[in-house]
């Protein structure tokens, strides 16, 4: 087989799979994966697929672990055997795996209203279902939704996407190809302040360079968070219509056992 | 403020938008890869004025296309398919293929993945103006008509191969491009019907073409042209083996020879299989093949950078697809070559020992895939070795990018069966090409020379008074004065170069009472210092001479040794070892001895000062007559050297001057200096190596370390006896060096005082070199030194920059009694290994020595060009003599330079090899033929040239005068 | 066993110190503190000090054979150990979150980023190659853990010097005694230097975060976020990490970038005079 030298952006200003540099993947959000756990969403990005539930704010197991005048939070994180091209299996123990676990969990500790569960606790499970660039991205976002749909009061949305330095230009939502070829980094943000929360960068990049990058990676967070609030309105609707629906039930119900009574 | 946006797809165009291919590792497991493909509809088709593609990109093709072309009336557009690029590059290229040309992108990235070499020049040819190339991305385009759902990205049909299915993308893309013109040029009702230009498919596949007229898609092919693929010499018939060095053949990377003591000439190995992977210097097996498939070696200079510049780093050798590049070297079968041409030819049939090390290269920048410095992934590129004697190497870095225009170390881990080139890896970077720091450092390894600082076990070696070291005062028990002479009242004093700091020698002469005159010469005791066993004697035998390069010294010893406690310094005590003699008025010897001393040196002189000294005659003292009796004997010593036969032969010291500022010229060229005073101290230089080489063998016969000097075989003359007789009528007797010094001193030529300089140099070149040897591996008839005629030789007199002197004088000290012989100089195995490895850093010095002065030469050539570039003096022009011929061009010699270069002509010419004449047909002034032959004068214009890939600055020569050789 | 919160009142004191730009240690907001160093006899074997906080660090090389699937490079590994010397909450034996968050933050420093030309170190490719060895031994932490750990690193592996190594017809190695032929140092493509910033929220609102740079012990356990910075002295970052905490704008965060560029150079100038003094006075080489 021959070895594929793909170019990173070529000179018509495409990408390797089509996109242009500003281009993010295309996003899809799964709100009605898992019935068991409290809220849990998948998200994709491309190829790169990342479901999260959440269970809590619960009873904590262990109670020398709790917070007298907060909830505590734990994140897991599991890699899915084949989610690159080969199956490995990766113990819990892997490095990445607990530096993903522990970047969320730094993340959203300060987004989650926890003072308003004291004593209590709030479990994240993180599995990467299939990996092509931007897993800590699609992670953040997932987490989001998940505790948004599992009524976990945030103070704000929080938006993650990465960006890339290629010689010519900046890029945004690398794929795994580019990320092992380009510096890169992750940034996740806050649309109503259009803060940053977190920023992960691991190659040797130019301070000006990243400056540019970090400022276009913000934006891009604005992008996903419009994405993020059609989803959950969507969610929104639907479960209120269920709601009007069961109220209707009901309300015919009681009337039927009302007239029953009479 | 830039658009993000987000990419949405349809859900029906899965099966476009993924593709799952299955992928080897590099360590065998095999991964499925997964890759997103989005498709759009904002790809433009380029042509200008197009109502549906609006581009901003300036580079547009004419609306019409090319209007002047027989078969296409209208005006059409060439859209070549791939095995045009790959088979016919330079026909694209060239100026006479001026159709604008619609480039797919299924085309480009196939080129790609054949060639990489290809893939740059096809993007280098893009970027042409005169060429009207435009991209067009058919894989990300879609695009919804009203009409038909026609899309130009296209997906592999079930049982359809990669290479069809790209074949179908590019016939696919022709018919859209000519349905888009169609319907973006509808007919308007009341205007006249637009003239349609057509889009033609090139290709020389003839099923594409069949099938693209099926289709009916308007194809073409083109011009074939024949290739011939070279045939190797095969046939093994009975052969024994042989063992030997490899050599690479500098002028034709596909040939190499192996010298071996069986034939009188060295064996020629003609090709790739045939050298079977040897690297210059390997010890290799060879099979030598029946005297019917002997050859004469080539004459055609065949240049491995431009005859493999196409290959890419990344393949292995089974793909079968590939376009092979010519590379076989033409053998002039046919012609009549005289048998005694004719060298004995073999192959190699097994490598004994790999003498591999890290070598100086620059990465090819054709071989490159990603050139942004901001890659990080993995490439496989090649490394071009700065010796033209070396193969490129393939090799896989992350930092290939960074490594671009630099110079870098790279060593060769294995040559596989299978591969073309030795694979190697990274050691380190240099520095930036043509920095000085990197060039230096790039040359000293070049040539395997140590330069490394000295280790602290070194140091530790030295007195521990270090700068502050005396000789101790005089006293019975004192070790440093154990039989060592007190010879400090002498008038000794030493003549060396301006500057020298490491004075070896010194010298003395005074009348003795009974009319004969004693002599002494007195060498820098330097076995005292360096005591066999100790690290520094281990480092200095590794080193095994001092090394001079134009702008450095890289010292055998520590400078405390060499600068200061070794070198016999004016004013001051210094530990010697002498030489003294009695010689009558007429230079004959009567009495050697041979003493460990003190001296006391009074005065250190230039060459000049001595000179002015001497011929002072109001000077009158003691020491002035030491140096005029000295001279007088010299001369006499001379005379009798002469008359017993030495040869006196020519070479030009290239003389950089490193300080001139930048208006004069940096560059001498000095002959020797031939004052009386360097005669003087040359003479009784030799005369110490033989008197000392006559004490040591005689104290130990199996193990003396001497120098000898072979005569060269008469064969090695044969060229230039030819030559000289069918140019000149010159007869040149080699039956003996006597006879040979008398021949070249009757070479002149009344017209060209040159001439003589050349032959001389020439005849240096014949010659072979002289080497260490230990006296007891080589018969005594051969111990002799042919170019100083002297029976026996050794080297005694420089022992602070040659290693083999300090065993010299270990030696002789053990001769005279001084001390006891360390073991290991009793062992001839040592001795004969220790000596391997003197000889061959001696070879490596001189090379290094002989190319710092080349950059040299070169930058300051550059800077003369620079110059007259700037002032208009025109070309920087010098006069040369042609030295050699070959097939394709002649070697000249610049000797105001001291460089040789290389012309090869571009027109047609006779090449006449027994007259050693070129004839260029129709060139003169006016119109007759122009003939060039061996010693002619010619006069060359000189310019440094960056060559692009391999970084080096060359020197390029072309003919001036007679002709000059447009290319 | 976890250092306690801190109490009301410190954190009281703390805060309102900070309202007035003041610290607790009388520092500036963006004044770090006092550097030390001292070498050890062998090479690569460094002690260096940020105030209290005090971190050993040491370098040793030696010959492996490669990973299969890159051959041409050599190995770096990076250990570290909190023992309760450096403070009593470190347990002995188990490895604290600190510990490993440590870890990975070296690795991703002086590994990740390609800190040391790997491809150097490669003897025969394919079959020998070097494995550096970094170990981290903290002796007191008084906040800047990292910091000076990452300092310490630098320090040892600018000072280290691995034996000259020969090979013969791409078959035999021969590794020369670092006293006969003078040993080599490392080939770096860089050197990062790690600086740390402590983010505290504004004290009312609309007014920015306020930043303090090297933050010792209590003004870490008080931040409200944390921001770790690893670059170059040629202005390039090396490694970014800020996980949650106090969300910054990035005009803040690229101060903060500013002003760490500016240490980094600093320390650069400072670690050079200081491996250099050493080197001579332990006498390497000699040219």
């Amino acid at each position: 087989m021959m070895s594929l030298r793909i170019e990173i952006l070529n000179e018509g200003g495409f990408r390797s799979d089509g996109r242009r540099q500003y281009e993010l993947r295309e996003i899809t959000f799964d709100s009605t994966t898992q019935a068991s756990s409290d809220g849990s969403a998948r998200v994709t990005h491309g190829l790169t697929e990342v479901l999260v539930s959440v269970f809590g704010p619960r009873e904590a197991r262990v109670r020398s672990q709790t917070l007298h005048d907060r909830a505590t939070i734990h994140v897991e994180a599991s890699i899915a055997p084949l989610s690159t091209g080969d199956r490995r299996r990766r113990g819990r123990g892997d490095k990445r795996i607990l530096e993903l676990a522990a970047m969320i969990k730094a993340t959203f500790e300060p987004v989650v209203q926890t003072s308003l569960y004291p004593r209590s606790q709030i479990d994240i499970f993180v599995q990467v279902l299939q990996q092509d660039g931007g897993v800590l991205q699609a992670a953040i976002n997932a987490t989001t939704i998940a505790l948004i749909n599992a009524g976990v009061p945030l103070t704000d949305y929080v938006c993650a996407v990465t960006g890339g330095a290629h010689a010519a230009a900046p890029m945004l939502d690398l794929t795994a190809l580019e990320e092992s070829d380009l510096p890169h980094m992750t940034v996740a943000s806050m649309p109503r302040s259009g803060r940053l929360t977190l920023v992960s960068m691991e190659t040797r990049l130019h301070i000006d360079r990243f400056e540019e990058i970090l400022r276009l990676a913000g934006e891009a967070g604005a992008v996903i968070h419009k994405e993020m609030r059609a989803v959950v309105k969507e969610r929104t609707k639907g479960l209120l219509e269920g709601m009007s629906i069961g109220l209707r039930v009901s309300k015919a119900a009681e009337e039927d056992a009302m007239v029953e009574n009479e | 403020m830039v658009e993000i946006t987000i990419r949405k797809r349809q859900r029906e165009d899965a099966a476009f938008t993924q593709r799952k291919f299955f992928k080897k590792t590099a360590r065998g497991k095999v991964i499925k890869v997964v890759r997103e493909r989005y498709l759009r509809d904002d790809v433009s088709c380029g042509i200008e004025k197009c109502r549906e593609c609006a581009s901003t990109l300036e580079s547009h093709l004419p609306f019409s296309g090319a209007v002047d072309h027989k078969l296409f009336p209208n005006g059409h557009f060439v859209l070549p398919d791939t095995n045009v690029f790959l088979a016919q590059m330079d026909l694209m290229e060239s100026s006479f293929f001026r159709s604008p040309i619609i480039l797919l992108q299924t085309v480009l990235e196939e080129v790609r993945h054949r060639s990489l070499p290809l893939y740059n020049r096809l993007k280098a040819l893009m970027k042409l103006d005169e060429k009207r190339t435009w991209m067009f991305y058919n894989e990300f385009r879609l695009k919804h008509n009203f009409i038909h759902n026609r899309e130009t990205a296209v997906v592999r049909e079930v049982g359809e191969s990669p290479n069809d299915r790209n074949d179908r993308a590019i016939r696919v893309g022709t018919a859209w491009y000519n349905t888009h013109i169609s319907l973006t040029r509808p007919p308007i009702r009341g205007r006249p019907v637009p003239v349609l230009p057509t889009i033609v498919l090139l290709t020389d596949d003839v099923g594409n073409r069949l099938k693209a007229e099926k289709e009916k898609i308007p194809c073409s092919s083109v011009q074939q042209y024949y290739l011939s693929t070279g045939a190797l010499t095969a046939g093994i018939k009975a052969g024994q083996l042989y063992q030997g060095h490899f050599n690479a053949n500098q002028f034709n990377f596909l040939e190499g020879s192996v010298t071996v003591e069986a034939y009188s000439k060295p064996v020629l190995l003609i090709g790739r299989e045939n050298m079977n992977r040897a690297v210059q210097g390997d010890i290799v097996t060879i099979e030598v093949f029946n005297e019917q498939e002997w050859k004469a070696p080539t004459d055609e200079v065949v240049d491995q950078e431009s005859t493999l510049k196409n290959d890419d780093a990344d393949e292995s050798d089974e793909e079968g697809e590939r376009i092979v590049i010519e590379e076989k070297a033409p053998r002039p079968e046919g012609l009549s070559r005289p048998i005694s041409e004719k060298q004995p030819t073999g192959r190699v049939v097994g490598i004994i020992k790999r003498n591999w090390r890290a070598y100086v290269c620059h990465i090819d920048s054709t071989s490159l895939n990603s050139s942004t410095t901001t890659s990080l992934s993995q490439q496989t590129v090649f490394a071009t070795p700065v010796s033209r004697l070396l193969p490129r190497i393939r090799m896989r870095t992350r930092q290939a990018p960074a490594l671009l225009g630099q110079k870098i170390l790279v060593t060769i881990d294995k040559w596989d069966i299978t591969s073309r080139y030795p694979e190697g890896h990274f050691v380190r970077a240099l520095g930036k090409v043509e920095s000085k720091e990197a060039e230096q450092e790039s040359l000293l390894l070049e040539f395997d020379v140590p330069y490394r600082p000295f280790g602290k076990a070194i140091l530790d070696c030295l007195p521990a008074e270090g700068e502050q070291w005396v000789v101790p005062p005089k006293g019975a028990h004192i070790p440093a004065w154990r039989d060592r002479e007190d010879l400090r009242p002498l008038n000794i004093c030493s003549i060396d170069p301006p500057g020298c700091e490491d004075i070896d020698d010194a010298l003395h002469a005074r009348r003795l009472p009974n009319g004969n005159i004693e002599a002494g010469v007195h060498i820098a005791d330097v076995s005292h210092f360096v005591l066999p066993d100790n690290p520094m004697d281990a480092e200095a035998a590794a080193r095994g001479t001092t090394v001079y390069l134009v702008d450095k010294r890289i010292d055998m010893l520590p400078a405390l040794l060499g600068t200061n406690l070794c070198s016999l310094r004016p004013f001051v005590e210094r530990l010697a070892f002498s030489v003294i003699w009695e010689l009558t008025p007429d230079a004959k010897i009567k009495k050697t001895r041979f003493t460990k001393s003190v001296i006391a040196s009074k005065c250190a002189f230039t060459y000049e000062e001595a000179q002015i000294r001497k011929d002072d005659l109001n000077r009158q003292d003691d020491l002035t007559d030491s140096i005029r009796l000295l001279n007088t004997l010299a001369q006499k010593l001379k005379a009798g050297r002469m008359a017993a036969g030495a040869l006196n032969l020519a070479s030009p010291e290239v003389k950089i001057h490193l300080d001139s500022a930048e208006s004069s010229d940096p560059i001498d060229v000095e002959q020797k200096e031939l004052r009386e005073t360097n005669s003087l101290v040359e003479e009784f230089m030799l005369l110490a190596n033989i008197s000392v080489a006559e004490k040591i063998q005689e104290a130990f016969p199996q193990t003396a370390v001497l120098r000898r000097h072979m005569p060269p075989p008469k064969a090695n003359f044969e060229r230039l006896q030819d030559i000289l007789q069918k140019r000149r009528g010159i007869p040149l007797d080699v039956s003996s060096s006597g006879a040979l010094a008398a021949s070249l001193d009757k070479c002149i030529d009344p017209n060209e005082p040159a001439f003589n300089t050349l032959v001389r140099i020439m005849a240096t070149r014949c010659m072979l070199s002289a080497e260490y040897f230990c006296s007891g591996s080589v018969p005594k008839d051969a111990f002799g030194h042919y170019g100083l005629a002297s029976p026996i030789y050794t080297h005694f007199t420089s022992p602070i920059r040659r290693y083999a002197d300090v065993l010299v004088h270990r030696q002789l000290a053990a001769a005279i009694s001084y001390g006891t012989l360390h073991a290991s100089l009793h062992s001839k195995t040592h001795v004969e290994h220790t000596l391997d490895v003197v000889n061959k850093r001696h070879r490596m010095a001189q090379m290094a020595g002989r190319a710092s002065v080349e950059f040299y030469v070169g930058l300051a050539l550059k800077a003369r060009g620079e110059r007259s570039a700037t002032l208009r003096t025109g070309k920087v022009t010098e006069e040369a003599f042609v030295i050699r011929m070959f097939r394709n061009g002649i070697n000249v010699f610049v000797s105001k330079l001291g460089i040789e270069g290389l012309v090869t002509f571009k027109r047609e010419t006779r090449f006449d090899a027994n007259n050693y004449t070129f004839v260029i047909p129709g060139s003169g002034q006016g119109g007759e033929d122009v003939v060039i032959a061996v010693f002619d004068k010619v006069t060359v214009s000189i310019e440094v040239e960056k060559d692009k890939n391999t970084q080096r600055g060359k020197v390029k020569m072309t003919l001036f005068k007679p002709i000059v050789d447009s290319i | 066993m976890r250092p306690p919160s801190p109490s009301i009142a410190e954190k009281d004191f703390f805060f309102n110190a900070l309202n007035q730009n003041l610290r607790l240690d009388g520092r500036e907001l963006l004044e770090p503190r006092q550097l030390g160093i001292s070498f050890g006899s062998e090479l690569g074997h460094v002690e260096c000090s940020l105030g209290k906080t005090r971190v050993l660090a040491h370098v040793d090389a030696k010959m492996v054979r490669p990973e299969a699937q890159r051959p041409f490079e050599g190995l770096i590994t990076i250990h570290c150990e909190l023992s309760p010397m450096a403070g009593s909450e470190y347990e002995p034996g188990r490895q604290s979150d600190e510990e490993i968050a440590l870890a990975r933050m070296l690795d991703k420093i002086f590994r990740r980023s390609d800190a040391i030309d790997r491809e150097t170190l490669c003897i025969i490719a394919g079959e020998r190659v070097w494995h550096l060895h970094l170990s981290i031994h903290a002796l007191a932490d008084a906040g800047g853990l990292l910091d000076c750990a990452s300092l310490a690193s630098a320090a040892a592996l600018r000072h280290f010097r691995r034996s000259e190594v020969e090979v013969i017809g791409a078959r035999e190695v021969i590794v020369h005694d670092s006293t006969t032929r003078a040993p080599v140092p490392l080939a770096m493509h860089h050197t990062p230097f790690c600086v740390s910033f402590a983010f505290y929220s504004p004290p009312g609102v609309g007014r920015e975060p306020r930043m303090l740079l090297d933050p010792a012990g209590l003004e870490q356990r008080l931040a409200h976020g944390m921001l770790t910075l690893a670059l170059t002295p040629q202005r390039e970052l090396a490694v970014v990490h800020k996980a949650g905490g106090l969300p910054l704008a990035p005009e803040s965060l690229m101060g903060a970038v500013q002003v760490a560029a500016r240490r980094a150079r600093e320390l650069e100038a400072w670690l050079d005079v200081r491996v250099r003094e050493d080197w001579g006075r332990k006498k390497v080489e000699v040219r």
